[in-house]
């Protein structure tokens, strides 16, 4: 098969190579995807920088985890009826070496949703990462139905998965952005309302009005700026998920 | 900083329990057949252009997400 990989860590010009290597073989409860898209993610381009200072976890990487397109091989124990399937993946990578950036990946079965029908392959490529940090980071503390939920960096990947979600969850949502695509990407994804938290005291003032008996579960992008704030805005005894800091 | 028996939870998504990524999954899934939109795909790059595609989730140049396409 065609894929792209790197034997070593660095820019993305100096260790990416495309070439041909053998295809890989579904094994005990794995699928193989024939890949119609790949998602790209900070953590895999961490992965490639070496970020995390831990160097090569195999000696060749296919990067990213997360991809979608159609199953066209099933393991020994999975069922016959994913053959032919258009689905998404997460999880390909880290703690395996073959991600998506190839023309098939294999990955446990369990890691692998539908794509469902109104869906492109572009979307389901993109969803894994973003998508299942936002679900956790919305609903790690438990239900959010009649909740006060405030997203930080409502934006972003994560944080626009978070809004959308915990919507359907039934929670308030106010997102904070910090540009007007931000606010407008936050708003699509359902918030309730958007606020700009460039200005500290403003912001403080609109989201008293906006939730004036407190939050009760902040989704956190940015734990080492926002903590004090955070607590502050918090009601006595709730929570704050975290899947990022600076 | 008052201290109010605030719950901290620090999230790494690759070591989330399975259940939680397969009820993730579900929901994701559910909602986006309810009609949400999902993410802007700012970029859509060959597999031969792996290292521009990377690039551009660097340093991107407009709002969105880099997408490998094969």
């Amino acid at each position: 098969m065609r894929a792209a990989w790197h034997e070593k860590q660095g820019p993305a010009r100096e260790v990416l190579t495309v070439c041909e290597m053998p295809d890989p073989i579904a094994g005990s409860g794995e699928v193989r995807i024939r890949i119609a898209a790949s998602g790209i993610n900070p953590g895999d381009i961490k992965k490639r920088q070496d970020s995390f200072g831990i160097g090569m976890a195999y000696p060749r990487v296919i990067p990213h985890s997360d991809g979608a397109g159609r199953v066209d091989q099933v393991g020994d124990g999975v069922p016959a009826e994913w053959l032919g399937k258009p689905v998404w993946c997460y999880g390909t990578q880290p703690y395996r070496p073959f991600g998506t950036a190839a023309e098939f990946t294999v990955v446990p079965v369990e890691r692998v949703a539908p794509l469902p029908g109104n869906v492109s392959a572009d979307q389901g490529a993109c969803l894994g990462i973003p998508g299942i940090t936002a679900h956790r980071a919305v609903f790690v503390a438990g239900p959010v139905k009649g909740h006060t939920v405030l997203v930080q960096g409502a934006g972003g990947s994560v944080g626009l998965c978070a809004v959308q979600l915990a919507r359907r969850g039934g929670a308030y949502v106010i997102g904070t952005v910090r540009s007007s695509s931000e606010e407008a990407t936050a708003k699509n994804a359902g918030a309730h309302e958007v606020l700009r938290n460039d200005n500290a005291q403003e912001f403080r003032a609109r989201l008293a009005e906006s939730a004036p008996d407190g939050i009760d579960h902040i989704v956190e992008v940015a734990f080492g700026a926002n903590v004090e704030g955070d607590v502050e805005l918090l009601k006595m005894g709730e929570s704050i998920a975290s899947y990022a800091t600076r | 900083m008052v201290f109010k028996n605030i719950r901290v939870f620090f999230l790494g998504s690759d070591d989330f329990p399975v259940d939680a990524k397969i009820a993730a999954a579900r929901d994701l899934n559910a909602a986006l057949e309810a009609g949400w939109s999902g993410f802007i795909i700012a970029e859509r790059i060959p597999l031969s252009e792996i290292a521009r595609a990377h690039e551009l989730a660097e340093h991107p140049v407009r709002p969105g997400r880099v997408v490998v396409t094969l």
